[in-house]
């Protein structure tokens, strides 16, 4: 079978990608993050609450098993999940923090839950990232978990990706058949030869996975 | 004003800062899609300049970790004579080095002028320079700061970004990092910093250096061996740290690589990653130790938490040591590619309870850019009060 990268503007319908199709999603928005860590303009997300969402993405990045993911929550709620000690007041907005995971969060987002008990975690409010942050709140109120499954939107040893193009060319040579771009970004331009047809076949996470 | 900072080291960046603000951040390896490009002699063009569009500022300033360094050659005389060598080893090994002590050594062991058992060259010296002029050529400046303050820029960036900068408050300001510049190379040759404390009083205020560590490490190469010419490249190693005031400022020398060349050694010897440079797969690999599920790599997973141990030890020891320096503050900000180790972040939580951290979100080299903008900003507005 031959697939194209979906890309998708609508927030209710990234929602439908996460939840009810359990689809990895790559999200494009605004100016790219300065540093390291992807906080949630260039980013892959994905349903945290799978049991074996960490080997899902380890494979689709080309990652080792060893290495642990990252997740954002929203900052009101990062305290019942993780022993957020002096963090409260301030959160962990640059994700620069490996915190203990509490009950909840293993019972949760156990695959998040990394073989020390910590989880790297990103907080967000909405002053700091309005749409990223109602995206999370959104997933909570369907799924009852604020959280998102948050990695670079990266393949392994490749820097991350700043334009549309880059985007939609790491979808294009990954099993990440979903882009979404919020609606709030306006027009976005994207010259049809950009998009290609890419095999979806048996590598498709979909069907590597469907037996775990 | 419009200051344009780049930061010439690895992670290169590009900063724009207009009417005393940072407006723009770029990494070079995003646009060029190749992770930690680092620009050479060879291939020194930005084309995020070009593609960004950006234009001849008011003032430029570069930043770099410093490529410079001295090269030790020995002759054939002293790798055939066993004892010998032994003998100059062991003046290498008496003390940390310092252009005073090379030149004893020289002495001594240079009886023959014609002939000498120990060459010593300058090498890269003119490398940051032509780097420097390549880029500032792009974008049709003439004239351009370039100031060795590798460590200064980490902790500017870190404090920017904290909570406290816009609240002007003051705040501890740890740089620990993979190396640094050699800001004191014309007097100890190939150290690089790699740990310093700052205070910082207010947005207004330079960053004062309260301490410094610095290391040679880089001439000891990346443990090729135990063949005899690494033996002989390895006699800079000094076994006994070097205390002692550089300017002011206490200062240590040490033969020791720092925390963050520790983890990336050890990332490319436990065969993560073949430039080395990835400690948090170090870290991911620590967290294993002892795990069943993992037995079939547990000697790597416990040789990784063995480092990250000894290294939680050590960065504790300079928290403690720079709360003691100041004791009426309790915001520290940590900045230097080390900072990236979230996992000993929180510990530092754990073992610090009355403080409160801040991690610079830019801890790589590429913040280092960030750091030089502001620092020149407030240097302009000093010397000249020319207006933001």
């Amino acid at each position: 079978m031959m697939i194209q990268t979906n890309i998708v503007r609508d927030m209710d319908e990234c929602l439908d990608l996460l939840i009810d199709k359990q689809q990895i999603v790559g999200m494009y928005q605004g100016s790219s993050e300065i540093g390291p860590r992807a906080l949630g303009n260039r980013s892959i997300i994905f349903d945290p609450r799978l049991w074996n969402a960490k080997q899902i993405v380890n494979d689709v990045k080309q990652r080792e098993e060893y290495r642990p993911f990252a997740c954002t929550v929203l900052k009101e709620n990062a305290n019942e999940y993780f022993h957020m000690l002096q963090l409260e007041e301030h959160g962990s907005p640059y994700m620069s923090f490996a915190i203990q995971a509490r009950e909840k969060a293993y019972k949760e987002i156990p695959s998040l839950v990394h073989a020390d008990g910590t989880c790297r975690i990103q907080t967000v409010t909405e002053e700091q990232n309005p749409v990223y942050y109602n995206l999370i709140k959104k997933f909570g109120e369907r799924t009852g978990t604020p959280i998102l499954f948050n990695t670079s939107f990266n393949l392994g040893g490749e820097a991350l990706v700043e334009s549309v193009f880059d985007a939609i060319d790491t979808c294009n040579r990954s099993m990440i058949n979903q882009l979404y771009i919020p609606e709030e970004e306006g027009d976005v331009y994207i010259p049809f030869e950009c998009i290609k047809f890419k095999s979806a076949d048996s590598d498709d996470y979909e069907n590597k996975f469907s037996e775990s | 004003m419009e200051i344009l900072a780049v930061n010439t080291s690895h992670d290169t960046s590009i900063v724009t800062f207009h009417d005393g603000e940072v407006t723009n951040v770029f990494e070079e390896a995003r646009h060029r899609r190749d992770k930690h490009w680092t620009p050479s002699p060879d291939e020194a063009e930005l084309i995020t300049l070009s593609q960004r569009g950006l234009h001849k500022p008011d003032h430029l300033i570069f930043t770099s970790f410093d490529r410079r360094g001295l090269d030790f050659t020995f002759s054939d005389e002293v790798r055939q004579d066993r004892l010998l060598a032994r003998d100059i080893i062991g003046a290498f090994a008496q003390t940390q080095l310092t252009r005073t002590r090379i030149e004893e050594i020289m002495e001594d062991f240079n009886v023959d002028k014609d002939n000498p058992r120990i060459s010593v060259q300058e090498n890269n010296i003119d490398a940051d320079e032509i780097i420097n002029h390549a880029i500032a050529s792009q974008l049709e400046m003439n004239e351009y700061v370039f100031d060795l303050e590798h460590h200064l820029y980490h902790a500017e960036c870190g404090y920017y970004f904290s909570p406290w900068y816009d609240k002007n408050e003051d705040v501890i300001a740890i740089t620990w990092d993979g190396g640094g510049a050699q800001r004191h190379h014309s007097t100890h040759p190939n150290y690089q910093e790699i740990e310093s404390i700052y205070y910082i009083q207010g947005k207004e205020t330079e960053p004062k250096l309260q301490w410094q560590r610095l290391s040679n490490s880089r001439s000891l190469g990346d443990a090729k061996g135990g063949t005899f010419d690494n033996e002989l490249e390895s006699c800079l190693h000094c076994p006994e740290d070097l205390e002692t005031t550089i300017e002011g400022v206490p200062s240590v020398f040490t033969s020791q690589p720092s925390m963050g060349m520790n983890f990336s050694n050890l990332s490319a010897a436990l065969g993560c990653e073949k430039m080395g440079r990835a400690p948090g797969k170090v870290m991911g690999m620590a967290s294993y130790a002892g795990v069943p599920i993992m037995d079939k790599v547990h000697t790597r997973h416990t040789v990784a938490q063995r480092c990250e141990l000894d290294a939680l030890e050590h960065s504790c020891d300079i928290i403690q040591r720079a709360l003691d320096m100041n004791p009426d503050c309790k915001r520290i900000v940590l900045s230097g590619g080390y900072s990236l180790n979230c996992t000993n972040n929180y510990k530092y939580m754990e073992r610090f309870p009355e403080v409160t951290f801040f991690v610079d979100p830019a801890a790589s080299d590429a913040g280092t850019a960030v750091g030089a903008s502001l620092n020149l900003a407030r240097l302009l507005n000093n010397e000249t009060g020319e207006s933001e």
